[in-house]
């Protein structure tokens, strides 16, 4: 989509970045927070963008690796590192067990990935609840508006390695990989390392999500990494469009205003995103931004999606 | 020694409950082609309609009756409205979609029931009967009875019947199935509705076993998908490998302490990942996105 059209992706970047920047200095610490929030999930859900829109590999774990995150960016804080440091710790311990996870079924049998992805987010979603773990010090953010401009610039940071990652060769196998895995394979693609690499980038960058969530929410509330946040996840970048670059910023932003907008409690807003993820997987497969898309004058070139 | 049986036969009664659910996912992922992660809902959900009728003083083997009908209806017609039009775009879409499906099922109940007040319906847990110096639970015993009269019931049904070996070549072959004349659509249907059924009779099966603890829906999903794959979906093998699970659980519950008891399930299904190198039979072959 970037590449056929420059123009249209760096009119996205513009909405995308400039649009909560300009708002982030009109709104309050409650409005600051909403939108910390959204583009934390926008991290994690371009992380899985990557695994499941590009590379096509169907994982269920996101959540659980946004969880792993958030307790080893925790526990890095607690021995005293930067908070730089605690990020880059937590996104590199959550892609370390994505490849731990990812190679032994995505090597010979990709289509049991999700299965397994479901069973690791249940046992991490026991061990968050059952294990004990220190869930950090419930203490008020100094700065929310920094904050927020913080998790910005991360989520930039998060999408300039995504887009380099999909215009290197890397990007093209993901690509090939989700397109016909058997040419792929024929032409010298490996599907076990390539399938294996998506799932740790995007595992990796749920680590991260998951860091910057800890400060956010004042501390750690251990149920929240359950099964049902990974489908969470899984569907909001279905509805924002599936492998569309800006696909997991709209489904972010799903997240991030439908409950406000039902004006009711996470229950109905995960029944409403449920419904609304079955409408566009029977509908619009290619999401919200699938049908920005359509709203543009084609190209020449365009691939058909 | 005599401890030890019980434990295999409690274990033995789980593992039933597992092959039920078991035997429908292997059965709605060969003959129509969808890998249902809210199989656990489905399993549970029936259980709520029965306690709903019964808590309005409907007898309990109408409220069962009703109960089974009603998830029937209600999947048979999520078929129609759901699973048709996704299942266009892919095997990976029509898994998504059972997904969303689970998590809005589990949203609802969490928020329409108390989660106290789980479907029971009670035996006697006061009688043990004794067996050969055994003492076992009347619950485990119906279990193990209705599950065995309802599995033979099933592989009957597919052996023996019209339909039921329509569905069998469709379990083989979806495409030459259609080529033979078998309407491929109904047949998917048929096996949704079997679905259905095993599901809510598991459903009723897991209001049984009293004292022990109650089974969620996730852990009959993993339950379901691990007998599976180590049955290579294949039905007699997953239902031997439920049975199997069930035991191992049980088992292995005695050695772990209680709060880490939810973590065998997810355990043995990587294990049966792990174990079972060879490719997923079925229409494996679909592309995944």
């Amino acid at each position: 989509m970037t590449d056929a059209r420059p123009w249209a992706g760096a009119v996205g970047a513009l909405v995308a970045f400039g649009l909560p920047l300009a708002l982030s200095y009109r709104l309050g610490p409650a409005g600051l927070e909403a939108l910390s929030l959204w583009a934390i999930t926008a991290i994690a859900a371009v992380g899985l963008n990557l695994t499941l829109g590009y590379a096509g590999q169907v994982s269920l774990a996101q959540g659980a690796f946004v969880g792993i995150g958030a307790y080893v960016g925790q526990f890095a804080s607690a021995q005293g590192l930067v908070f730089g440091q605690a990020i880059a710790a937590a996104g590199v311990a959550a892609a370390a067990l994505g490849v731990l996870l990812g190679w032994p079924v995505l090597r010979k049998n990709r289509e049991y990935l999700p299965f397994a992805t479901l069973a690791f987010a249940a046992l991490a979603a026991l061990a968050f609840r059952q294990g004990g773990l220190p869930t950090g010090d419930a203490r008020p953010l100094a700065d929310s508006r920094a904050y927020f401009q913080l998790c910005l610039a991360l989520l930039a940071a998060a999408s300039l390695v995504a887009w380099w990652i999909l215009r290197s060769p890397w990007g093209r196998a993901f690509r090939a990989l989700d397109a016909n895995p058997v040419r792929a394979e024929s032409l010298g693609v490996s599907p076990g390392f390539y399938a294996t690499a998506a799932l740790a980038i995007g595992a990796g960058l749920a680590g991260v999500a998951g860091s910057l969530l800890a400060p956010l929410a004042g501390g750690i509330d251990p149920g929240r990494f359950g099964v049902a946040y990974s489908v969470e996840l899984l569907l909001l970048v279905v509805v924002g469009g599936s492998g569309r670059f800006f696909g997991p910023f709209a489904g972010a932003a799903v997240a991030a205003l439908l409950p406000a907008w039902l004006g009711l409690g996470g229950t109905a807003y995960l029944i409403g995103l449920a419904i609304l993820a079955v409408l566009v997987l029977a509908v619009a497969p290619a999401g919200a931004m699938g049908w920005v898309a359509r709203l543009l004058p084609a190209s020449p070139g365009e691939e058909a999606r | 020694m005599q401890d030890a049986l019980q434990v295999v036969v409690g274990g033995l009664a789980a593992g039933a409950i597992y092959a039920l659910v078991a035997a429908g996912f292997t059965l709605l992922w060969r003959a129509a082609r969808t890998l249902n992660f809210a199989q656990g809902q489905f399993a549970v959900v029936p259980g709520y309609f029965a306690l709903l009728a019964m808590n309005l003083g409907v007898p309990p083997w109408a409220a069962i009756l009703f109960a089974l009908v009603l998830a029937a209806a209600m999947f048979g017609a999520l078929f129609n409205a759901v699973a048709e039009p996704v299942a266009r775009h892919g095997v990976a879409a029509l898994s998504i979609a059972t997904l969303a499906l689970g998590l809005a099922l589990d949203q609802a109940l969490a928020a329409a029931f108390d989660p106290e007040m789980r479907p029971r319906l009670t035996l006697s847990h006061d009688v043990p009967l004794a067996i050969a110096g055994l003492a076992l639970s009347l619950e485990d015993l119906a279990v193990l009875v209705v599950a065995a009269v309802v599995l033979t019931t099933l592989l009957t049904f597919l052996d023996d019947t019209r339909a039921g070996r329509a569905l069998r070549a469709m379990m083989h072959d979806a495409r030459v199935a259609q080529v033979l004349g078998i309407r491929t659509a109904r047949m998917a249907l048929y096996a949704f509705l079997l679905n259905a059924l095993l599901a809510g009779l598991a459903a009723m099966l897991i209001g049984l076993p009293g004292p022990a603890r109650p089974i969620g829906a996730t852990a009959l999903t993993l339950a379901a998908i691990a007998a599976s794959i180590l049955g290579g979906f294949s039905l007699r093998p997953a239902i031997g490998c439920a049975l199997l699970l069930g035991i191992v659980e049980h088992v292995g519950a005695l050695f772990v302490p209680p709060a880490w008891r939810d973590a065998i399930l997810p355990l043995l299904l990587i294990l049966a990942v792990a174990l079972r190198p060879r490719a997923m039979p079925g229409p494996g072959t679909e592309r995944w996105a």
